[in-house]
Order: C-alpha cells, then structure tokens, then sequence
C-alpha cells in the first residue's frame, strides 16, 4: 500500500494522541470511591450475640482507652432498654452495643469531599485523620450514629474494628474486654471462622440494624427483637433523659 | 409492646449555626445574581438601577456566604485540601468550584459595571456565566443536603425548590425597600414567590415519601419543630398578607422594613428549622438531640457576627461605589 508523507504523518499524529491517553486509561479515573489498603483476602464483620450481652459498659470502658477518644465521645456504647408488653407486668432488659456497622454499601463514604474516609479492601471502614477537613458531612450521612467530631483533633472519628491491633494479630479491644464473649469478630472470607460457622448456623435469627437503608451492615446481631431494627422515635419513650448529658467541646 | 429507652447517647449537632447562615446569604446572593442578569439581558427603564441594586446585594452576600461556611469547617485551614483531592461524585466539593468562580466573576461584573467599561456583549455574556454559577450554587446546597437519606426529613427534592423560592421572596423584599418606583411589581412578586413556597411546602408535607412520612412524624404536640413550623406558617400568612395589601397601595417605608425584616425571618428561620431542627431528630434513639444555642463563636456570636459582616460590607461597598462615581462623575 502506498501512503503520501502527508497521511503517514496524520496517521502517526492520531496514534500519537490517542497514546497520550493511555497513562490517563492506566490511572484510572475513579467516578466513585474505591478501596484502598487492608487485604481482599479477608472480609471483616463482628456477631453481636445479644444473649451473652450484660450491659456492663466494659466495651465502652476498653475502646475509650485504646483509642483515647475524648470525654463525652464514644466509638461504640450499650444502648439500654426497658421494655414491658402490653398485658403483663413483668419487666425486661434489652441491651443493644451499637458502634460503626463496616457496611458493605457505606453512605458516609461517598458524601466525603476530600476522600478523607475510605473502605479498605478487608471491608475496614476508616478515616485519614490528617485529610479529613472536618465538615461533618459523614456524620450526617451515616444512619447509624456511628460517627462523630472528634474535639481534640477537630476532625471525624468513629469505631475502625481496632484495625491497627487486628494488623498486630490482637483482638479489637471491645471484644477483647467484653465479659460475656458477646462481640465476636471474624473472616467472613474463611468458612472455618467462628463469625462464619455462627452466621450460618444462625441464619434465620440474624438481624442488622435499619435494613431498609440499603447500606448493607457488616455487624450482625444476634437475638434481636424485630421492634429494635427500625428507629425507636415515635414508638419509645425516653427516660432519664434528663441524666443524659452532654459536653460539647 | 411498651419500650423504654434508659440509657442512649445523644448525638451533638456538627452542622453549626455558620451553615444556616451561609445557606441563607448565598441563596440570597444567587437570587440576586439571577435577577441581575435578567435586568442586564432585558432591556427596561428600570434595568440599570434595577441591576445595579441586584448587584451590590449578590456581592456583599456573595463574600459573606462563603466566610460563614469557612467556620463551619472544623479544620478551616484545610480548605485546601478540596482542590488537592477533587471527588465529583459528593455534592459538597462542588461548592468549592463553584464558590470562588461565581465570586470572581461577581466582583468582575460590579466592577465593570460601575466603571463603565466593556461593551454591551461582554457584560452580557459575563452575567450569563455569572448566572451559570449560581445555578450551580443553588443546585449544589439543595442537592448536599438532600441526598442525606440517613436524615429523612433533609431527603426530598422539594428541599432545594423551597430554599431557592425562600430565598428569592427575601431578595425581593429587600429590593422593595432599595427601589420604592417599583415596590409594587416587586411586592406582587414576593406574593407569587410566598405562594409557590407554600405550595411547595404543602406538597413536601404530604408527600407519599420517607421525608413526608418524617415530617408529619414531627407535627406531634410538645415537639420542637412543631414550634418551627408553626412559626413558620405565621410568618408566611403575615408577609403574604402585607405583600398583596402593600402591592395595591403605595407602602410607606416602614410597611416596606417590616416587610423586609419578616420575610428575611422567614427565610433564615427555614434554614434554621431544617438544618438545626432537622439534627435534632434522632436517627436511632427515642431520645431526642438535645441543642441550646450556645453564646460563643459557634452559636449567637456566629450569628450576630455574619450579620455584622454583611453590614460593614455593605457600607464599605457602598462606600467605594460613592468615590468612585466621585472620581469618574461620568462613570
């Protein structure tokens, strides 16, 4: 085939463009958050077995003092209820430890406008502190309350399953600490674990907090009434409210 | 079943009074500027002062708005940090696009305006993109706030219609006090404005949607946003009364000012209801977010200072604006 100089050198002008772009291609241009760092080889998830839950509060204790957060904001707490039926007098407990849900479909994570908090390949839900700008828009976004402002670093905290201690081979220090052994944490990407074998073992029972949000939780309880799924406003009556207080600095 | 919730932690409010104020100055801002870019592309007698008076609003709200939202910021020094990691798929960095663009092309057009350069196509074309900002702008706080579905009430998309219209009915009352000629068509245009508000607010209210579902959940007796709403509607039956009664008399200055001062009220007290009132509403507990407003930086002061911003900006804008037609007397 013969070819003038003047369309070889087109030619070679629209090769020439079109590999301009190929670092642009092996970049890749992200139109929506993506995973970085941890392991896809795990995937992990904590079981609340709420039967083995006694409202001790050693949870709350242990991951305010891993993780220095300041007085007044928790990573995770025990949530306490009284609850009684209509036609009876007898009065029960129901204990409910609430803390960051690690969801598969995490709302605080896309809302972020500087990419300051970001799911980690093992599911890890985490926020680079030295990024963050500390505009709240995460707290706002997640349904679960799990997130906060953090007052001595002015920036969003919230639970991170204790990944620097699950690097270090240790137990996040909830579930380290809790008395009844009801925090269980594990590899839902390893059948063998004791997460894995009691989620299909309990398959029926397992229940996650406000389903409906489509965001997918990663902390599975165990024996949950279906009354506590959904938010408990207009349907519970607070008390001791007026105890509950809060510092706001 | 009778549930009752003894122990829960409140979540503090981390959406602070600095953002009601900016969500209310830079409605207004981009209220204005769409007015003014109107003005500039339809040809009237009342154009000039008419773009002139749109102008020095949407430049003194303009700069205040994006101030007001600085303090909102927790880190405010990392401002920075929107533009080293650009993310385009949240609404919020879309502001930091979109804020410093439309103030410099703001500020280019006020200049040019009152020094009388650049022809007629320029000008023209520079509020066309001044008015493509603030588009963005309002599209981009409408959108951040509602696309939070973990707060019900925020997620509706009647929420960005009634912060725009909220916005424009307090524009248009301030410029019902600055141009007394045409304080009757601007008053008829308040009066459409409130109405399509309430129309708006009406059909969010009984909406077949989670956010309808969550704000009829808050018309309970004793609830703290009912208080909201009920002030609201007060305030929205008076200014709607006294501009289509002011709209066929000629309004005395003071009817004008209190026309004003209470559609302004209304439109900062919106804001106030749906971005405080709507952290106050729990997302899990039975325990509703307690929140007094505190007198510091990041309550009253936040509030009174914004204001007072607003104010000494305007006198030294208007300032310059009388030495500069001073020193050009044919600008």
């Amino acid at each position: 085939m013969d070819i003038s100089k003047r369309q070889f050198l087109q030619q070679l002008g629209v090769v020439t463009a079109g590999a301009a772009l190929i670092p642009l291609a092996e970049a890749g241009i992200a139109f929506g958050p993506e995973r970085h760092e941890g392991s896809d080889r795990h995937r992990y998830a904590m079981l609340i077995d709420l039967r083995r839950c006694i409202g001790c509060q050693s949870c709350t204790v242990s991951c305010t003092i891993e993780n220095q957060t300041p007085q007044g904001a928790f990573r995770t707490t025990v949530n306490q209820y009284q609850v009684r039926l209509a036609d009876s007098e007898a009065v029960t407990n129901v204990l409910l430890p609430r803390l960051c849900n690690h969801c598969d479909n995490p709302p605080c994570v896309p809302v972020c406008p500087v990419q300051a908090t970001f799911q980690r390949k093992d599911g890890i839900v985490v926020i680079d502190n030295t990024r963050c700008v500390g505009c709240a828009y995460c707290v706002q976004a997640c349904p679960y309350d799990a997130r906060f402002i953090n007052h001595a670093t002015q920036t969003a905290d919230k639970c991170t399953f204790c990944a620097h201690r699950l690097e270090a081979g240790l137990l996040p220090a909830c579930v380290e600490s809790c008395v009844g052994g009801a925090r269980i944490i594990g590899d839902l990407k390893d059948p063998r674990s004791t997460l894995s074998r009691m989620l299909a073992t309990h398959r029926d029972d397992i229940k996650v907090l406000k389903p409906e949000n489509n965001t997918r939780p990663h902390v599975f309880y165990l024996g949950l009434d279906e009354a506590f799924v959904s938010p408990l406003q207009g349907r519970a009556q607070p008390a001791l409210w007026q105890e509950v207080e809060y510092d706001h600095y | 079943m009778i549930i009752t919730e003894m122990l829960a932690q409140p979540q503090p409010i981390t959406w602070l009074p600095w953002a009601v104020q900016y969500f209310f100055f830079i409605g207004i801002a981009a209220c204005a500027v769409l007015l003014a870019c109107a003005a500039r592309w339809l040809r009237h007698r009342h154009s000039e002062q008419f773009e002139r008076v749109c102008l020095f609003i949407a430049l003194t709200c303009g700069i205040t708005a994006p101030l007001a939202l600085t303090a909102d910021l927790h880190q405010t020094a990392r401002f920075w940090h929107f533009y080293a990691w650009p993310t385009p798929w949240s609404w919020m960095p879309w502001g930091a696009l979109f804020l410093p663009i439309f103030t410099l092309l703001l500020g280019l057009w006020f200049l040019l305006f009152h020094l009388r350069k650049g022809n007629t196509r320029l000008l023209r074309a520079l509020a066309l993109a001044t008015a493509l900002t603030a588009i963005g702008l309002l599209l981009y706080t409408g959108r951040e706030v509602s696309v939070v579905r973990a707060r019900p009430v925020w997620f509706s998309y009647w929420l960005p219609v009634a912060m725009f219209l909220s916005a424009m009915s307090a524009l248009l009352a301030m410029l019902g006090l600055a141009l007394r000629d045409l304080a009757r068509r601007l008053l008829q245009g308040q009066a459409v404005t409130l109405v399509l508000l309430g129309a708006v607010m009406l059909a969010w209210y009984l909406g077949n949607t989670l956010s309808g579902e969550a704000l009829r959940q808050q018309w309970r007796p004793g609830g703290e946003i009912r208080l909201y709403l009920n002030a609201l509607i007060l305030l929205w039956a008076v200014t709607l009364t006294m501009s289509l009664y002011a709209s066929r008399h000629r309004p005395s200055l003071f009817i004008m000012l209190a026309n004003m001062l209470l559609v302004a009220i209304l439109c900062w007290m919106l804001r106030w209801t749906v971005l405080i009132g709507g952290q106050i509403i729990p997302k899990y507990n039975a325990l509703t977010n307690d929140y007094s407003l505190p007198m510091g930086t990041d309550g009253l002061l936040a509030i009174i200072g914004t204001f007072g911003l607003w104010l000494a900006l305007s006198i030294v804008l208007g300032e310059c604006v009388t030495w500069l037609s001073r020193r050009y007397p044919h600008a």
